[in-house]
């Protein structure tokens, strides 16, 4: 499994998905920098973070993630190389499987790389102009926990979780949320993108499932919406951050399974 | 050993029966032709062999081991090479080796020796995007033959290359066996090309197999044809004529037909003799191969007769 890993590593060089790696996350680092450094009013650390995240979730890493599926699996349609590579006395669902971990560990990448430009950005805008320096959330530990024990709004709670627990821990969390509830989009567009030599399909799925999760947001059954998952993990209201994780996480993951299944059963007509 | 058996072997496609009770015994250390017109059912016969497209009926078994039961063991031992070479084009035919090799686990020297053998060494490191088709047609020869495989299947090498690469690729082919011991297993919808490296040969038609054996008994399926060329062709055409034979014109020669096979080479001299005793200069005289049409009047008694032209 290591060698076939090694082999879509191998065969990334020179391809333009090196490029969608960085440029993802940089885009969003620098959309969150110019409003910083142009004087934005997230003036707390966590909550310019999360403004970043939420960027992140709904739109770069869905976006993303549908670029990276779709150019590897058009790495095999285009050159029509699945042949030769089906005919290897290796078992099918490796090929496959070594594909999904790849993209995985690229997008994996991409959210690190994603929290570290969005620190760089927001420390540079207040290196640049003082005024646009961002600060700690002031340690208010003993109103936070009153706070937390009020029946109190979404909002409240976010202030008052920041506030009890060291806010970085709860950025590098949400962070780990976002990317572990987007398995069962990533898992969806690896078998869209595996499955139609057409590029234009999983193509469209991205995009169509990116735009439908503005309005699966007022839906009661939003929360079903793999294109949703990544973003309500940026919620504070527990069971709905839960969901989504487990949805998105236990989903994927069996989604990945069936696609395995699928994808080895492929006729190279 | 059989290195190829498949069994009453059957594809339907959208209700076109591409493949229909196909039975091959590819004998080890063959060079195995498999000849058939466009729209046979070659490609769709080496798809199944190699587990590609799943059967709707049928057996097949790789030196004794079932495909469909064993695959990655059945295939152990085989190298292929497809109609249109496929590489990744935006690395360099080195790496793409690389990727073949690694997957199945050989040594780093392997690389260089398929390079050697392809005569492929000036240009390894260069992107495949920049290869011509006969070096992509040699690349995918050397990818096959990566690991030494007991097998080889070739799907039409010769498919869109110059006069002079089919030479080369035929020749090649041809010193496999001797080489390596390796058994091969070729497609090609060109009758001459196979009487030229094919030790057996089975000839598919129309999903069916109409005729399978060893190259020489199909030499005796059929009578042979000369060619004659002279300068003055009417006294030529006299002279045949007053012999008995039915003359045809091809290709800006005369063609008849000989009694037999077996005493082609004898009829030709006597036709020769004859004509010259005459005073007719003849210039070209020679035994013609069988076209493939040619052969399937005699194998199905009717032209071939693809898939694609039946509705025209
Ligand atoms: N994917 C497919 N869908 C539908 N029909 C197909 C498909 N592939 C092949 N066929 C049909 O099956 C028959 C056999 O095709 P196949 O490609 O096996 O022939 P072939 O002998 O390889 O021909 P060629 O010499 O042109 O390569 C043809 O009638 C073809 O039209
Ligand atoms: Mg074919």
């Amino acid at each position: 499994m290591l060698t076939s890993i090694q082999v879509e590593l191998m065969k990334l060089k020179r391809s333009k998905i090196m490029l969608v790696f960085l440029a993802g996350p940089a885009l969003v680092a620098l959309l969150f920098f110019s409003l910083q450094a142009s004087g934005a009013e997230l003036e707390v650390w966590p909550f310019y973070f999360f403004a970043g995240f939420t960027a992140w979730a709904t739109f770069m890493l869905p976006l993303s993630a549908t670029i990276i599926a779709t150019l590897m699996a058009q790495l095999e349609h285009g050159p029509k190389t699945w042949a030769h590579l089906l005919a290897l006395p290796v078992p099918k669902w490796r090929l496959f499987a070594a594909k999904a971990v790849v993209a995985l560990l690229l997008i994996a990448g991409m959210s690190i790389l994603t929290g570290l430009l969005l620190w760089f950005g927001g420390w540079l805008a207040g290196y640049l102009n003082p005024e646009h320096k961002l600060i700690d959330p002031a340690p208010y530990a003993a109103l936070a926990e009153s706070m937390l024990n009020d029946e109190d709004t979404a909002f409240g709670d976010l202030d008052a979780a920041l506030l009890v627990r060291n806010w970085k821990w709860v950025v590098v969390e949400r962070l780990a949320y976002i990317y572990l509830s987007s398995f069962l989009l990533i898992a969806v567009q690896l078998w869209a993108a595996f499955k139609f030599r057409n590029f234009l399909i999983p193509l469209a799925l991205g995009v169509g499932g990116g735009f439908f999760a503005i309005f699966a947001q007022a839906s009661k059954y939003g929360i079903f919406f793999p294109w949703l998952m990544p973003f309500n993990t940026l919620g504070f209201m527990p069971e709905k951050v839960n969901m989504a994780l487990s949805l998105g996480l236990v989903g994927g993951v069996a989604a990945m399974l069936l696609m395995l299944i699928d994808m080895s059963r492929m006729q190279i007509k | 050993m059989t290195a190829i058996e498949t069994e009453n072997l059957h594809k339907k496609f959208l209700g076109v029966k591409a493949v229909d009770g196909v039975d091959l015994a590819v004998p080890e250390g063959a060079i195995y032709g498999f000849l058939g017109p466009n729209g046979a059912g070659k490609t769709t016969t080496i798809r199944m062999i190699l587990g590609l497209l799943q059967p709707n009926k049928g057996k097949i078994r790789i030196f004794g081991e079932d495909l469909m039961r064993r695959r990655t063991k059945a295939l152990k031992n085989v190298g292929v090479a497809f109609e249109t070479p496929a590489h990744y084009e935006h690395l360099t035919g080195r790496e793409n080796l690389d990727i073949t090799r690694r997957l199945l686990g050989l040594d780093k020297s392997e690389i260089d020796r398929v390079l050697e053998t392809v005569e492929l060494t000036h240009v390894p490191n260069r992107l495949v995007r920049k290869y011509s088709l006969g070096m992509r047609h040699r690349l995918g020869l050397a990818r096959a033959l990566l690991g030494k495989p007991k097998l080889l299947v070739f799907d039409e090498p010769t498919n869109g290359l110059d006069p002079v690469g089919i030479r080369e690729m035929r020749e090649f082919i041809t010193s496999l066996p001797e080489r390596t011991g390796a058994t091969v297993f070729v497609s090609s919808h060109h009758l001459a090309e196979m009487q030229q490296m094919a030790s057996h040969v089975a000839v598919i038609h129309l999903g069916k197999i109409v005729f399978q054996g060893g190259m020489n008994d199909l030499r005796g399926l059929h009578a042979s044809r000369l060619e004659i060329a002279c300068v003055d062709e009417a006294a030529a055409r006299a002279q045949l004529s007053g012999m008995g034979k039915r003359i045809e014109r091809r290709g800006g020669k005369l063609a008849i037909e000989l009694a037999s096979n077996d005493g082609a080479e004898a009829e030709a001299a006597a036709v020769n003799r004859k004509l010259v005793e005459a005073g007719v200069d003849v210039h070209h005289l020679a035994l013609a191969p069988w076209t493939l049409e040619e052969l399937f009047l005699q194998v199905i008694g009717a032209p071939p007769r693809a898939d694609d032209q039946a509705d025209a």
